[in-house]
């Protein structure tokens, strides 16, 4: 017998995985701040910065319609790293990690960039819980509405 | 009008849409309703679906069951510090809130049919 109580729950799953979402992408920017003082050393580059990408989950286990599976959320593709900026080189002959002519390798990881991904990625999640209060609201509206 | 209504790749315009069917709103179809109680179906004491009314009101009671206890094994789990994402936990919480009082609403209507034919006089 499957499941009764399913149907009704499709919009709290496909919230559910927006906000976990949402969170891996604040776990991958914080990632970044925190390495983006890191210049490497003699035998390995600095820290590349890391971008991820989400995928559209497809409803395998319910019913699927003429055109196609219907979407039942999101969730994380790759971790990608940015290979499309090099390394910045900057002239410091006293850096430990200085090479030869005296310059030292900075991470690719832009702090003003991360910052304003940072405010993209709250604002993201708030709007999914504010999507996440609707439905529940909807909900709990449809049954006190039959309350007599 | 003004050359913005060029539809098609690249063109601006208003998007194609294609017209919405019943289906995608999650219409049912009539005479099997596949609400959130399950297979309480028009039709009632359907035998292809597989036991009666009885059974069908207690699978929707342990599925409420199971929810409460989804709820209490996240929080459990949060606070021996598993990694349980805090918003798993609210948004089991709200299903399980969701779920009970849909179950009270049926028992109070229940209830009251039960009242309103026993004390119909013969």
């Amino acid at each position: 017998m499957s499941d009764p109580m399913r149907g009704v729950f499709r919009g709290f799953d496909i919230t559910n995985s927006a906000l976990t979402a949402e969170m891996a992408r604040a776990e991958v920017i914080a990632s970044n701040l925190m390495n983006m003082h890191d210049t490497g050393g003699p035998d390995r580059d600095p820290y590349r910065r890391k971008t991820l990408v989400f995928e559209e989950m497809l409803d395998t286990v319910g019913a699927a319609t003429a055109d196609g599976l219907p979407a039942a959320g999101v969730r994380i593709g790759r971790v990608y790293e940015d290979t499309t900026t090099d390394f910045t080189p900057v002239y410091d002959p006293g850096h430990p990690h200085a090479d030869g002519e005296g310059f030292v390798r900075r991470s690719n990881v832009d702090l003003f960039r991360e910052l304003m991904d940072m405010t993209v990625v709250r604002r993201s999640f708030q709007a999914n819980l504010s999507a996440m209060r609707t439905y529940r609201g909807m909900l709990q509206a449809t049954i006190q509405n039959f309350r007599s | 009008m003004s050359g913005f209504d060029i539809i098609g790749p690249g063109g601006y315009g208003p998007p194609q849409l294609r017209p919405l069917e019943p289906r995608d709103l999650g219409a049912q179809e009539i005479g099997g309703a596949q609400g959130p109680l399950g297979e309480l179906s028009i039709e009632g004491g359907d035998e292809a679906s597989g036991g009666s009314f009885a059974d069908k009101l207690e699978d929707a009671l342990s599925s409420v069951s199971d929810l409460r206890n989804d709820v209490k094994s996240k929080a459990e789990a949060l606070a021996r510090g598993e990694p349980v994402e805090l918003h798993e936990l609210m948004i089991s919480m709200g299903k399980s809130d969701v779920a009970f009082n849909m179950m009270l609403e049926v028992r109070n209507k229940l209830l009251n049919a039960w009242d309103t034919i026993t004390r119909s006089s013969v």
